[in-house]
């Protein structure tokens, strides 16, 4: 495929879903961004951390079962 | 949702390709991943991510990169080790936590595979209000695979050796001394040496027609002494004592003019615990209304300007007689 437009459509679904945007790729699914508030967890030797929020890019597929 | 025609569009933008171009591309990479994974392979793009079946549906796994930019705000953050006992204070340092006080969006929590503390129900904020410590970096879990994050300045929490004992002492002491410079100023003031020549007395001594009797003899530079006698004698009018209704149609000696009502009171409450006989008058002058604090009252201008002589400064040479 042509590489020049790979990498628009990379740099495209990237701004978007930084921008809190959903992206469908037809045929494909969609492209969804997520936010992981922080949150605390504790380790086995009972320390205690914070853990920071977190922005992530996640998908979802056009139909989850493969049977199309 | 952005797709189709927009999709195109953006994309015929940055790239110069043209929308029909874009259009067509996008059908066909769409085409090209679905036949690669339903093909059970794996259909990668560099620097965004790859495509491929799990478990019969098609997953996405973002490259590092695309991870990376994504997480632009957070990326670099590292977990904060928590104290379960807060009592070093001053110690600590919210490093980078930008968000934390107030929780953002409502999204899904993507669960990690460890144990997580009840507070996931619980907000997090008020973790940051508290004092948060991080220690040296011994820890291994929950390492990001990002590029080395910018540095992140990590203190040990120990105060300068501080021990709690030793700083509850110091600040009894503290307390100590501040209590007796109190009781110091306090013993000062009720034997007069800071007031010009009168006891600190907020009601004076009188008999029952109301007359004012100067027990305090100290030295006063404007001869008031005999004066305050003289003026006490004058039952209905004076300089002290208290209001008396029947000296209404009087004149009074203006001595403060003030705009806050609040400070007014303070001021004539504090001038009558000097002795003096205050009252307070509403005035309106154009649009502002002023809040005036007159010392005595007096039959005649005459009397009032008199008495003007034995008043202290400020109020000597700042004020003007009015009718009551």
């Amino acid at each position: 495929m042509d590489e020049t437009f790979l990498k628009a459509f990379s740099e495209v679904v990237r701004e978007q879903v930084s921008q809190k945007s959903e992206v469908k790729l037809k045929g494909v699914g969609v492209f969804k961004p997520k936010h992981r508030k922080q949150f605390q967890q504790q380790y086995e030797d009972g320390r205690v951390v914070m853990v920071p929020p977190k922005d992530l890019i996640t998908f979802a597929p056009e139909s989850s079962n493969g049977y199309d | 949702m952005i797709e189709e025609d927009i999709l195109a569009k953006l994309i015929s933008d940055k790239s110069g390709v043209s929308r029909s171009e874009a259009q067509t591309q996008l059908n066909e990479l769409g085409v090209n991943i679905k036949s690669v994974v339903d093909a059970g392979e794996v259909f990668e793009m560099e620097g965004f991510g790859t495509f491929k079946k799990e478990r019969n549906a098609t997953v996405f796994e973002p490259d590092e990169v695309l991870q990376t930019e994504i997480n632009q705000k957070y990326a670099g953050m590292r977990p904060i080790e928590l104290i379960g006992s807060f009592k070093e204070t001053a110690a600590a340092q919210p490093v980078e936590q930008v968000e934390t006080p107030v929780p953002v969006e409502v999204e899904e929590v993507v669960k990690e595979p460890l144990v997580e503390i009840s507070a996931n129900g619980t907000e997090p904020p008020a973790e940051q209000a508290e004092p948060v410590v991080s220690i040296e970096d011994k820890k291994k879990v929950l390492q990001e695979s990002s590029p080395p994050p910018p540095v992140q300045e990590k203190r040990g929490e120990k105060e300068a050796g501080e021990s709690e004992t030793g700083r509850a002492s110091v600040v009894l002491i503290i307390a100590a001394i501040v209590a007796a410079i109190l009781l110091a100023g306090w013993l000062l003031y009720s034997t007069g040496v800071f007031l010009n020549g009168k006891t600190a007395r907020s009601v004076p001594v009188r008999n029952t027609q109301g007359v004012v009797v100067d027990n305090n003899v100290s030295n006063k530079p404007d001869g008031v002494a005999n004066e305050d006698v003289s003026k006490a004698t004058n039952a209905v009018y004076g300089l002290r004592g208290a209001v008396q209704p029947e000296a209404k149609d009087g004149f009074t000696i203006i001595v403060h003019s003030l705009w806050r009502k609040k400070h007014a009171f303070e001021t004539l409450d504090a001038i009558k615990a000097k002795g003096y006989r205050a009252l307070i008058q509403e005035a309106n002058v154009g649009d502002q209304m002023y809040w005036r604090i007159g010392i005595g009252q007096f039959k005649t201008i005459k009397d009032a300007k008199k008495a003007i002589k034995s008043l202290p400064e400020p109020y000597k040479s700042n004020n003007f007689i009015k009718q009551q």
